[in-house]
């Protein structure tokens, strides 16, 4: 064994492996000979494999403690990256707080452990500056209460606002394991069908937060989680709305402008068809890869937007239904008012 | 960082990808601090048997992430995780050299299984620390060879300590691929590591 096996089918080997991983001893043991039957050589492989992975676990684990202990002797790997974050190891509330598993503008998002209840969850820490008023903490709280009513499979669910000792606003949330429809994008364009998909998952996400009164006004690919059971899940909402009033929309970032209808970029007086705007810029950059208003810089993406009067739709790609030009010039309306209802797209 | 300084890192980040050599050069002098604190951070974290200078640390990193075939920095974080990786791995490429030249005949015959258990002790010995790591980084560029995203998956999680939604993240790969990936490969390494130990 002391050059890769020659021939080796990796992929087999580790669809194998991990199948055998799942499995108790008994049964495992009753696998490896059930692949003996067929080939004794990977029987072999896989069993020493299997073997090794417990002692491979551990090995890792305490190589990675002696090389990089860091200098509280807490081990956070995240810690690594320059923007220390020292909630980490500590308790809030019933949690113990793992590593950090998202930033954005609206906060950190932490795996912790709810130590009471052994389950993993994931806890969003809005940023200090946000919550600084006692009015924007009033009014965070009260719509999260709100958002937290709601369940529905396609709305990320909230299971309780909270405080930290040290004052800090948290949501508590599932940990969903899944891929962010901004990652998805990432390889270009979504089959028409994988896109309406999306689309439609995310209008009945929406739908239903709108239905308590509650607007997301951050619609984007990074919102949108598609978690292993092919559920889209639409998180974050109501988020935007205390970086709105604390910061103005001048310190977004700049993908998140790009998603923002043009009644959001000028006035303060939006309602929920901002929200389908939004919906429809992520369709047309699923179908495209590329969204309707693109600029180099900040003001020329808000120039586009407000200026474009009407959004161009290129020729759609095969196989996608012809009703879609309609349906996105809709989306895209300008007028508010000549925006579809969700409840005719969920 | 104000919001216009931001921006301009996205973009510069952006021509970068898209394969504009000099936008790296014009990149690095506005995280600069940034760099220069990530490595001195690496470097006092790094329980090694080295000392490397800071100003030379980010210099041998900066020259590999400058060498970088297609580099495919999605955003500050993530460059930040990847110059992290280029630092450790020129650190144990520092370890490696050192333990080389000491190996003049007196190496000790330990046998794997002693080397594991030695790591596993609270206080290890440091030799035979590097003496594993060596043995890993070995290994490891045999896996680049057979399995690359494997090897990458090794890197995120182990080098730069990154967890498995930052890994699928950072390599566009489902968080289910990485956590399968990263339990195969260790397995794998771990017993590459004990026959090349034999040898």
């Amino acid at each position: 064994m002391s050059e890769p096996t020659p021939g080796l089918d990796w992929d087999l080997l580790e669809a194998l492996y991990q199948r055998a991983e799942g499995l108790s001893s008994s049964d495992r043991s009753a696998f490896v000979d059930r692949v003996r039957g067929d080939d004794p050589g990977l029987a072999d492989r896989l069993e020493s494999l299997l073997g090794s992975t417990a002692s491979a676990a551990s090995l890792f684990d305490s190589l990675q403690k002696s090389l990089f202990a860091s200098e509280d002797g807490v081990d956070d790997p995240v810690e690594l990256l320059p923007d220390v974050d020292p909630l980490f190891g500590t308790m809030v509330g019933p949690y113990r707080i793992d590593t950090v598993v998202g930033r954005g503008g609206m906060g950190v998002v932490y795996r912790a452990l709810h130590t009471e209840l052994d389950e993993v969850r994931a806890l969003k820490f809005l940023p200090t500056y946000a919550t600084a008023s006692p009015e924007a903490r009033r009014r965070f709280i009260a719509e999260a209460r709100v958002t937290a009513e709601v369940k529905h499979p396609n709305v990320g669910e909230i299971y309780e606002v909270a405080e930290s000792d040290e004052g800090r606003l948290y949501l508590a949330m599932p940990f969903y394991e899944g891929v962010s429809l901004k990652t998805r994008l990432r390889d270009g364009p979504l089959p028409p069908d994988e896109a309406l998909d999306w689309f439609r998952q995310a209008c009945a996400g929406l739908l239903a937060i709108h239905a308590v009164g509650v607007l997301h006004r951050d619609v984007t690919p990074g919102n949108l989680l598609r978690t292993e059971n092919g559920t889209v899940k639409l998180l974050d909402f109501g988020l935007a709305k205390l970086a709105d009033t604390t910061l103005g929309t001048g310190n977004r970032p700049l993908g998140t402008v790009a998603y923002m209808s043009p009644e959001q970029l000028t006035v303060d007086d939006i309602d929920f068809r901002t929200d389908i705007w939004s919906l429809g810029v992520i369709l047309f950059e699923m179908l495209w890869g590329r969204r309707p208003f693109e600029g180099s810089t900040l003001s020329e993406i808000k120039a586009r937007i407000l200026e474009e009067t009407a959004v161009a739709i290129p020729q759609l790609p095969a196989g996608a239904d012809p009703g879609l030009t309609t349906l996105l010039g809709r989306l895209l309306a300008r007028d508010p008012a000549e925006r579809p209802d969700l409840a005719e797209l969920a | 960082m104000p919001p216009t300084e931001e921006r301009t890192v996205q973009d510069l980040l952006a021509r970068v990808r898209e394969g504009d050599s000099q936008a790296l050069d014009e990149l690095v002098p506005l995280i600069y601090d940034e760099l220069e604190e990530l490595a001195r951070t690496q470097r006092r974290r790094w329980q090694g048997t080295i000392s490397v200078q800071t100003a030379s640390l980010l210099n041998e990193a900066y020259l590999r992430l400058a060498g970088q075939e297609s580099p495919e920095w999605s955003d500050r974080a993530h460059f930040m995780a990847v110059a992290a990786i280029a630092m450790r791995q020129i650190l144990i490429e520092h370890t490696r050299r050192r333990a080389a030249k000491k190996r003049g005949g007196d190496r000790k015959q330990v046998s794997f299984d002693e080397l594991a258990g030695v790591i596993a002790s609270p206080t290890p010995d440091l030799e035979a620390r590097d003496e594993v790591l060596i043995l890993l980084d070995e290994c490891l560029h045999r896996l680049a060879k057979v399995r690359p995203r494997h090897a990458h998956i090794v890197e995120c999680r182990f080098f730069a300590g990154m967890t498995i939604a930052e890994t699928a993240e950072a390599l566009g790969i489902a968080p289910a691929t990485v956590k399968r990936g990263w339990s195969m490969a260790r397995a794998w390494l771990y017993e590459e590591m004990a026959a090349a130990a034999r040898r």
